[in-house]
């Protein structure tokens, strides 16, 4: 079982502006995000449908902006990390980054 | 060739001496709407050659012509699939439940942020871009790379679906 402060520190990771975790009702567990609840109602929708399509395949969600703010959304068991990306990374550095972050709080 | 009705959206067939300096003249065998509307060019290779070129129209047939892009379909949020593209294993169930998840997907997320115009989703090595057309419309494209992503995604603000009427 992860622990909700290990994937908090997903924060700490160059490159990540903001970051919120829900559940997949759409219930926020933590944030740092604006308007949370508009994203956390984003996630629970996108991963419910998302997950209907590609079950357990699905890597992440991503949605590039005019701002490089890019928003990216990570299934992380019944959860849905939303992450809101630096402009000054680079997508594919970033995405590396938390998928390792993700893994080793699974298989520390 | 493939046309389809500006009304209904209905996929009609006419030979291709029937179409004559790209004007398409016919009467939908679905709903007997009288079509007449001009034909886009659609010259697929010069496209896939050059991408960046200035084509001011490109049609999904030229987009999922390039390199590692798998398919692309074009779903109505009333009509279902108009333009498929996809992969023969597929079922046209498989692609309804397909286009109207994603539909509700991208125009959920762009009513909560109005600056998201695009989505990918990573699944299984697959990487699938959905962009909405217009209040109804979605076009979803799969490509093997980010990379194909990448290079067909300037060519989605010029797409015109040159045998179809998208709007309404």
């Amino acid at each position: 079982m992860v622990d909700f402060n290990d994937i908090e520190q997903v924060g700490q990771i160059d490159g990540v502006k903001a970051y919120i975790l829900v559940n997949e009702k759409g219930k926020i567990i933590f944030q740092n995000i604006e308007a949370p609840e508009k994203m956390a109602h984003m996630i629970s929708v996108c991963l419910k449908n998302a997950f209907a399509i590609a079950k357990n395949r699905l890597k992440y969600i991503y949605f590039p902006l005019p701002t490089k703010n890019d928003i990216y959304i990570f299934p992380v068991g019944r959860f849905g990390l939303g992450v809101v990306k630096h402009q000054k990374i680079s997508n594919m550095v970033f995405v590396q980054k938390i998928i390792q972050f993700l893994n080793k709080l699974v298989h520390p | 060739m493939i046309v389809f009705c500006e009304d209904c959206g209905g996929k009609n067939s006419l030979p291709s001496y029937e179409i004559q300096d790209n004007l398409v003249i016919f009467r939908c065998m679905f709903c007997a709407y009288p079509n007449k509307y001009t034909l886009e060019s659609t010259n697929k290779t010069n496209a896939a050659k050059n991408p960046a070129s200035d084509e001011k129209s490109v049609s999904i047939s030229q987009i999922i012509s390039f390199k590692d892009i798998i398919g692309g379909l074009v779903y109505h949020r009333n009509k279902g699939i108009l333009v498929n593209h996809m992969p023969k294993t597929l079922t046209r169930e498989d692609l309804d439940f397909l286009g109207s998840n994603l539909f509700e997907n991208i125009d959920i997320c762009q009513k909560l942020n109005i600056d998201i115009e695009q989505m990918i989703l990573y699944i299984s090595h697959r990487h699938t871009a959905v962009r909405q057309i217009n209040a109804n419309c979605i076009i979803v494209v799969i490509a093997a790379t980010q990379q194909a992503l990448h290079q067909i995604s300037g060519l989605f603000n010029h797409l015109v679906c040159d045998s179809f009427q998208l709007n309404g």
